[in-house]
């Protein structure tokens, strides 16, 4: 009987004591968060909304909430998404994405160069403090805003952050994209594609005239659709595994 | 009466009826083909396909169409893996994705911008010889490629929904990725509204400081396909965020803001575009 005690008290404190990792949640079918800001521009969230029926009929769960705070986008993004597109703001000189938060604002930085210890405090987040157990299941990370793929002196750098911690194939801008409606119907023409024709994400340079991928098509499907002049939203830079397709519709495999 | 009698006594003949019957199905099933095609679009997906055949040479078929928020598009699949948008409406070719031109040639260096522009535009004049009237409104290099976009503008300055789109690839000269808009003016481009005063209308929608992106006389077609001449102005200025900044972190980000101003009246008009 005392064998049995002390053995059940040994098993209790080796589990607790045991490191657990921090692991992202697989859902099935799995998760896609699409966040959009109307702050500044409200036809960017109206038009990538009617995007997300196509994304449910690629087979994932769609999630499309609007003007979501820093900390929730963080806690689904780390923990639950599968494919995860922004359309909002993107921080001044790279590195991060700014959100509204109640009445302020907030922030998802890739990290703090000069602060590399601090840790996540609401309403400021960064990539840099997530494990890789969390986004492993990440399969894409799209970041339509200004600046998404430039390298902040402060902030760093979205996709090489978003990679190094397990994103397969992160997306963002090189450049200010001013905020017509042009971001979301991006956005719109990206999940058409998705549904439609399951072709590859990218090619390796990004914008190439004669890819025959899913930006391409989103980028044609939005100057299509909005008069052809928001041709800035050709300067993209991609990372990662650009040539998978996403159907069916899966968890990242890092 | 004997006029009736004889009348009835006609038609009631033989010969009448083989007269008259023809001519009453003729005319009902013509009449019923009219009006089913006045309630559909003006082409089919055969139409389409043959369409893309003819003028970008992509051999497809047509399967579906896909909505947009500026009216739908036929899409043929090009059984090379190509794909064509069609105005259901008008025929017109609105996009191709996929390359729309191998190069001509191998070239030993790089071409410089008025070479690809000259390839170009010889390119968009086989699917769009309107394109012979435009002006060049943007010409850039982006990552290994060349950008041309030409468009119609009138003597008023406005900038009309006809334009065309292509990128020409500066190592080897092949032609893809056109995009384009035919849409007939229907209304009068001559503006009431000055610019300065368009701009004061702009100003006072944003915030002080603000620095003017553009502003520009355009046709725009609204959600209910009428179309307005707006002045189309784009704001952009830095937002901070001094919470942010007494916690030891930048806190600023670039805003902007685009806007259509009734070149007419003078009345923000943006929310009827979305």
């Amino acid at each position: 009987m005392r064998r049995i005690f002390v053995l059940t008290v040994t098993a209790i404190l080796w589990l607790g004591l045991t490191p657990v990792a921090v692991l992202g949640t697989q859902h099935n079918p799995p998760w896609a968060h699409v966040i959009s800001q109307d702050w500044g521009a409200p036809a960017v969230s109206t038009q990538i909304r009617w995007g997300s029926p196509w994304l449910r009929s690629s087979g994932y769960t769609v999630y499309d909430p609007i003007n979501l705070s820093s900390g929730s986008t963080y806690g689904y993004w780390m923990n639950d998404d599968s494919l995860f597109l922004y359309a909002g703001h993107g921080f001044s000189g790279g590195g991060g994405l700014v959100f509204p938060n109640g009445g302020g604002y907030g922030y998802i930085y890739a990290e703090d160069r000069l602060y590399p210890w601090l840790p996540n405090s609401d309403p400021y987040y960064f990539l840099a403090n997530s494990s890789t157990g969390q986004m492993g299941d990440n399969l894409l990370a799209v970041f339509i805003g200004c600046d998404t793929a430039k390298t902040g002196p402060r902030y760093g750098n979205l996709l090489d952050m978003s990679r190094a911690r397990g994103t397969d194939c992160a997306i963002g801008w090189n450049r200010e994209i001013i905020l017509s409606d042009s971001p979301g119907i991006f956005g719109m023409g990206f999940m058409r594609g998705v549904w439609d024709r399951n072709l590859p994400i990218d090619s390796p340079v990004g914008y190439h005239p004669n890819d025959a991928d899913l930006m391409a098509y989103a980028y044609n499907y939005m100057m299509s659709n909005s008069g052809g002049m928001d041709w800035r939203l050709a300067d993209w830079t991609t990372r990662g595994q650009y040539a998978q397709k996403l159907r069916p519709a899966r968890y990242g495999a890092w | 009466m004997k006029a009736v009698k004889a009348l009835v006594g006609r038609v009631g003949s033989i010969r009448a009826w083989t007269i008259a019957v023809p001519i009453v199905v003729t005319a009902l099933v013509v009449g019923g083909a009219l009006a089913v095609a006045g309630e559909g679009p003006a082409i089919d997906y055969d139409e389409a396909a043959r369409i893309a055949m003819e003028k970008v040479g992509v051999a497809g078929r047509a399967t579906s169409t896909v909505p947009g928020p500026k009216g739908d598009m036929i899409e043929v699949s090009g059984e090379d893996g190509r794909i064509v948008w069609v105005d259901p409406d008008t025929g017109h070719v609105r996009g191709v994705i996929g390359e729309l031109r191998a190069a001509d040639r191998d070239l030993r260096s790089e071409l410089t911008t008025s070479a690809a522009q000259a390839l170009a535009f010889a390119a968009v004049r086989s699917i769009n010889p309107a394109v012979t009237g435009m002006e060049l409104v943007r010409c850039e290099r982006i990552n290994s490629s060349f950008n041309f976009m030409w468009q119609r503008v009138d003597k008023n300055g406005v900038m009309l929904p006809q334009w065309a789109a292509i990128g020409v690839e500066a190592d080897t000269g092949a032609m893809g990725s056109y995009t384009s808009e035919s849409e007939p003016v229907e209304i009068d481009t001559k503006p009431i509204l000055s610019r300065r005063r368009a701009q004061e209308v702009a100003k006072g929608l944003v915030p002080d400081g603000a620095l003017e992106a553009w502003m520009r006389l355009q046709v725009m077609r609204d959600r209910n396909r009428r179309q307005t001449l707006v002045w189309y102005a784009a704001y952009s200025w830095t937002e901070t965020d001094p919470t942010a900044q007494a916690r030891g972190h930048n806190g600023t980000w670039t805003a902007s803001r685009t806007m259509f101003i009734d070149a007419k009246t003078g009345e923000d008009v943006t929310a009827r575009f979305y």
